[in-house]
Parts: C-alpha cells; structure tokens; sequence
C-alpha cells in the first residue's frame, strides 16, 4: 500500500505531501526523494499540547486544493468523532481533485500504548516507533465506521498487516 | 558571551553532543574554530562568517556560514534565513534553511519555516510547522557556486569586470 501511494506520488510532478504526525525523520528521508516538498505539522504533539484539531485548517488557510497527498497516520484513533470530521473535512479542502489520502488506524486489541510514529523504510517495509512522550486518548473505530467518517473520499485500497495495523487509502474524488 | 574557542569541545551543550558527535569527532584533532553568541547577546542584521557558529542568544536577520555548521542553542531565539553547510536547530526558529548536508532538528526545537537539505534527522518532540525539500544531489555546494560577475575592479586605470565563483577562496 505503501509502496502503491509512494510510486503513485513520484509520478505526479511538482507533488506536495502533507504529514500530520507523527514526525519521524526515516519516513521523512524515504520521502523526500520521491517528492517536491514535504510538509510537515504534528497534529499529536498539538493534541498533547491542548492544541485543536481545527488548528490543521487554520494553518493551512491559504492552502486548498494544493496538495497530492496526506498522510494521517493513525491520528484519528485519538480524536472523538467530531474531531475525525473537522479532520476529513479539511483534509478534503487541503488535497487536489484526485489527491490521496493515507489513514492507518490500530484494530482492536491491538497494543497502542504508547502512540506510535510508522517509520517507513526505503523499501517501503513500516516499522512502529514508539513515542513515549505522547499520552493521547484512544478510541476504537471499526473498519466501516472509519470508511464512513470519510465519506468525502472514495475507497481506493485497504489492508490489515498480522500486527494488526489497518490501512486505508482514500482518493479525493 | 560572544567568544571565540579553539579545540574546545562544548561542554554544556548537549544538542551539540548528541546531534553532532560526527561533527565534533571529525574537529575534534583539527584546529577548528567556532563562534559562540552568548545567551544574554541579541544581534539584528546580516552574518557571515567562515567558521562554525553556535548562537544561545536573539538573532535577526540572515546568516551564511556556507563551509560551516551553526547550531541554534536550545534557549535561542532566532529569526532568520540560513545558508550553511550542515545546522543543528534547537531552540526556537522561524525561517528558511538550506543546507548542503544534514539538517538535525532535536526534541528541543520549535521550528517554523522551509528546509532544503540534502538529510534531515528529527528527535522524537521536535515541534515542527515546516516544509522540507530535498537538496539534489547535482545541487551547486556552497562555496562552489555559479560563475557571476563581482564588482568591478580597477586594472590600468580602466574598470573591467571580472568573473568568479562566490567561494571564499575566490582570488587566491
């Protein structure tokens, strides 16, 4: 999946990626080669911090319609689910027509303490970091329930890892 | 402080330890020497220097230290373009970087602003609002930049304009 949204973003030219934390540099160095610019904003260290969800829009005003790509991570596994709107809907302002969006999410009983940053190596193998400076709330979202919190967005590919760690890759229509 | 230290490792700076032990390694049995802008120094304006440079205190302005490594202190505050070769951000920033080699941001940081480097390293906590852009490798390395005419100088009485890369070694 990965690999499929990474090869999918080398092909667009000038492509801008937005993360959304957590930040973790080999994610980042595996990137960069593959895009124009990278954009990074940590929306958990914001959460932790008593930072808004709504802050992500606020800082990204001037911004619609600008990007190809982001990625969520597994934020909305700690956000309630008016927080996980605000955040499809700016998501779907922030990304092109077309443009991709990345959530992975943790299936249940999965452990998930600490937050976990997904460090994504060159060949594209995800790797959890443990983010022990991060106490966020976590809440359980069945694979539909999640699917229909992005009902801005078409399903374009999902897929469960044996570590339980569910990925779900959105196009923007 | 604004002193001047020469073979003298930073005792009290962590960032500069744990971000840059490379760095300070490679320095370490060389005469290398490296500026430091004290915590209670606040400068506005333009600085260039060509060795590396450590700021604790507030700066303003624009910074290049092409050839060499700046370190933004953890308790620094600075608001400033930067060109240099390698940085360590550890304090508080906002504004653009480009960097031939590594940019290392630590837990420390709260950086506002674009990067262009060829690598970035992040401590886990950095707080970052910023946009990151890859230095290529076929990127002009500072110091080895574009041939460009300087200033006219004086030759036989007659001005005439002579070309040469921006490097500091240029008229040697």
């Amino acid at each position: 999946m990965m690999q499929t949204y990474v090869s999918w973003l080398s092909r667009q030219p000038g492509a801008r990626v937005l993360d959304i934390g957590p930040v973790c540099d080999v994610t980042i160095n595996t990137l960069l080669p593959h895009v124009k610019k990278l954009y990074l904003y940590d929306m958990f260290l914001r959460l932790g911090r008593g930072v808004e969800i709504r802050s992500l829009a606020d800082n990204f005003i001037h911004l619609h319609a600008f990007f190809y790509g982001i990625q969520v991570w597994d934020l909305v596994d700690h956000c309630s689910n008016d927080e996980v709107s605000a955040l499809a809907d700016t998501c779907h302002a922030l990304l092109k027509p077309g443009g991709a969006l990345l959530v992975t999410s943790y299936d249940e009983g999965v452990a998930h303490d600490p937050c976990n940053a997904f460090a994504v190596f060159e060949d594209f193998q995800v790797t959890l970091k443990p983010q022990r400076h991060l106490n966020l709330r976590y809440t359980h979202r069945q694979n539909q329930k999640l699917i229909d919190a992005m009902k801005q967005f078409t399903l374009f590919n999902s897929y469960k890892y044996q570590c339980g760690v569910r990925e779900f890759y959105f196009r923007k229509r | 402080m604004l002193g001047r230290y020469k073979n003298e490792p930073e005792q009290n700076n962590t960032v500069y330890q744990e971000m840059s032990k490379e760095k300070t390694f490679k320095n370490s049995d060389t005469n290398y020497e490296k500026t430091v802008i004290g915590e209670h120094i606040s400068i506005e304006g333009k600085l260039r220097a060509d060795e590396d440079l450590i700021i604790q205190g507030t700066l303003k302005g624009t910074i290049e230290l092409e050839k060499h490594h700046i370190t933004i202190g953890a308790k620094s505050k600075v608001e400033a373009d930067i060109r240099a070769e390698s940085m360590t951000i550890s304090g508080t920033m906002n504004g653009n970087v480009s960097v031939y080699g590594k940019v290392a941001i630590t837990k420390e940081a709260d950086f506002t602003g674009q990067i262009k480097a060829k690598r970035v390293a992040i401590e886990d906590g950095a707080y970052i609002n910023a946009s990151i852009e890859m230095q290529r490798e076929d990127a002009e390395k500072p110091g080895h930049g574009r041939i460009e005419p300087i200033d006219a100088i004086v030759i036989g009485g007659e001005p005439e304009t002579i070309a040469s890369t921006k490097s500091s070694s240029a008229g040697k």
